[in-house]
């Protein structure tokens, strides 16, 4: 079913608020675990999705607009979530035809293009204590999904939050957390707490 | 969340520290776009060249050590956060004076995905560099799992040493086989009693008990290592000084380097009284101590704790420590 052009533009526009309007939160989590510094990144890289993506129209070629906004998210000074969220919608632009109409499916695809370009950067896996730990749910929902995408976006948030919140019971194999050893448990990883946002952020988004 | 520390609004302070170090400097570097500082005499430089990359908030490391001798280009991400892979390429291109480039990329996750994402780059545009990974913190694994060791302060050795060798017209793959020499022949730990406070937003990283410190903290006040009673200099040199006897397997008979490392709160005093200790417990055991700097080098902020560093020497290792070089922070 083709939807309204822009419906990918307030998608990922309202994930970046989700995102943004979180930061404190992201910063409290990784002062637990890391260096207290992944708020700061969040609200860069959201800041640079508004700018990028505000401008997006009608005419606007999602495959280009997706490669210029990863290619706006690598000039951000954003330690490991910088490099590791641009890979992430790397992932997205690589997967999206270009001029594709938007529909459902494309939707989908460039979903699970994310999650493929996300793992080949990152080489984590579920149990890792890292944004994979939502991001992987997330995608098995929207790859098996035989339903509506309304329904699938909203099982993919709930299956990232879900993710999110086991990392709080995990020991942490990358990043800073990882030599604090289990003082880190109880705590939940910043990185999966960002991507269950934009996960909920999606599927608000694709309601709206 | 309130921090008493001079600065203006959160967001600019690396922009307004370096400027502030390129103002101070005006005869050794100057910065440029994408936060890379360079050295002066790199316009005029026929040799290897010398680039490292790494977040602010660590000053006088690693920017305060750029000019003749030592660091090339730095290329300065914002505060603990590595820079973004593009500067880096960027940097390399200017760096390469036609006799190669060596990186140095300490190993924090964000600077070793910078560097990774550079090393593709290099081998599309077919730039002649060579990467070298510091990771010398024993705290929190053994040495034969390097990639789980942290850089801490070697990296600022070894650039006065590898900088020295390419002043002296070593080749590329010389200046990194002594790099590499020289990071497998070196070992840090440090400890904390109070931890900092993140710049841009007030946070402090941990929560360090009134009568604790920990061993093993990190560059950036993550925890890491074993928290213990709150010992005396000279009780925590010798904890210190037995675990970096133990990483390297030094023996008697041989030259080592010593750096204490003050992280920011720990004063000079306090860092002579560990220095005293280390040097006696040292010749205690026959080994010889050729090189020492006991000074603020690489800090966390506002951090309580030092790092206690030792390099195995040789006589060449040694001369090309002791050769001149101009930089703020380190000139001889």
């Amino acid at each position: 079913m083709p939807l309204e052009p822009l419906k990918i533009k307030t998608m990922l526009l309202t994930a970046a608020r989700e995102i943004a309007d979180h930061v404190d939160i992201l910063t409290d989590l990784d002062c637990a675990l890391g260096d207290g510094d992944h708020g700061t990144t969040m609200k860069k890289l959201t800041q640079v999705m508004f700018d990028q993506i505000e401008p997006w129209n009608e005419t606007t070629n999602l495959k280009d607009g997706l490669e210029s906004l990863t290619d706006a998210l690598e000039d951000v000074s954003g330690g490991s979530a910088g490099p590791l969220f641009a890979a992430f919608v790397y992932g997205m632009a690589e997967a999206a035809e270009s001029d594709a109409p938007t529909t459902d499916d494309f939707i989908r695809q460039i979903l699970l293009g994310a999650y493929d370009e996300f793992f080949t950067t990152s080489k984590a896996v579920i149990g890792d204590k890292t944004m994979m730990d939502a991001i992987a749910p997330a995608t098995e929902v929207i790859r098996n999904s035989t339903t509506d995408m309304k329904t699938t976006l909203e099982e993919a948030a709930r299956a990232a939050r879900s993710g999110s919140d086991n990392t709080a019971g995990m020991l942490a194999k990358y990043g800073r957390a990882r030599y604090i050893g289990d003082r880190c448990l109880g705590h939940k990883d910043p990185g999966s707490v960002t991507f269950a946002y934009f996960y909920e952020g999606l599927a608000t988004g694709y309601f709206v | 969340m309130t921090m008493k520390k001079f600065i203006n609004n959160p967001d600019n302070i690396t922009a307004e520290l370096l400027e502030g170090l390129a103002l101070a400097n005006p005869s050794i570097l100057e910065v440029t776009d994408h936060n890379l500082i360079i050295n002066k005499g790199l316009a005029t430089a026929d040799r290897v060249t010398i680039v490292t990359i790494g977040g602010a908030g660590h000053e006088p490391a690693l920017e305060g050590f750029v000019g003749e001798g030592m660091i090339d280009i730095s290329v300065v991400g914002d505060i603990f956060a590595a820079p973004g892979y593009k500067a880096v390429v960027e940097a390399l291109k200017l760096a390469d004076k036609g006799k190669g480039v060596l990186l140095v990329v300490l190993n924090h996750a964000g600077d070793m995905l910078a560097g990774d994402r550079t090393m593709k780059e290099v081998e599309k545009l077919g730039l002649n560099v060579i990467k070298v990974v510091t990771q010398e913190d024993i705290a929190n694994a053994p040495r034969s799992d390097a990639a789980n060791r942290r850089g801490l302060v070697g990296c600022v050795p070894l650039y006065k040493i590898c900088g020295a060798a390419a002043a002296q017209g070593k080749s590329l793959t010389e200046v990194a086989a002594l790099a590499q020499d020289f990071a497998d022949n070196m070992a840090t730990i440090a400890v904390a009693c109070k931890t900092a406070t993140h710049p841009q937003n007030g946070a402090s990283f941990a929560d360090l008990g009134e009568d604790e410190m920990e061993v093993g903290m990190g560059q950036h006040g993550e925890g890491g290592g074993g928290r213990q009673k709150m010992a005396s200099a000279d009780e925590t040199a010798v904890i210190m000084a037995d675990a970096l006897l133990n990483d390297l397997d030094l023996k008697a008979g041989e030259e080592v380097m010593v750096i204490v490392n003050g992280t920011g709160a720990t004063t000079i005093m306090e860092m002579l009284l560990v220095f005293r200790r280390v040097h006696k417990y040292l010749s205690e055991k026959g080994i010889k101590i050729v090189a020492s700097w006991v000074e603020e080098v690489l800090t966390v902020q506002e951090q309580a704790g030092f790092q206690l560093f030792f390099a195995r020497m040789d006589p060449e290792k040694l001369a090309f420590w002791e050769a001149p070089a101009k930089t703020p922070y380190l000139s001889r």
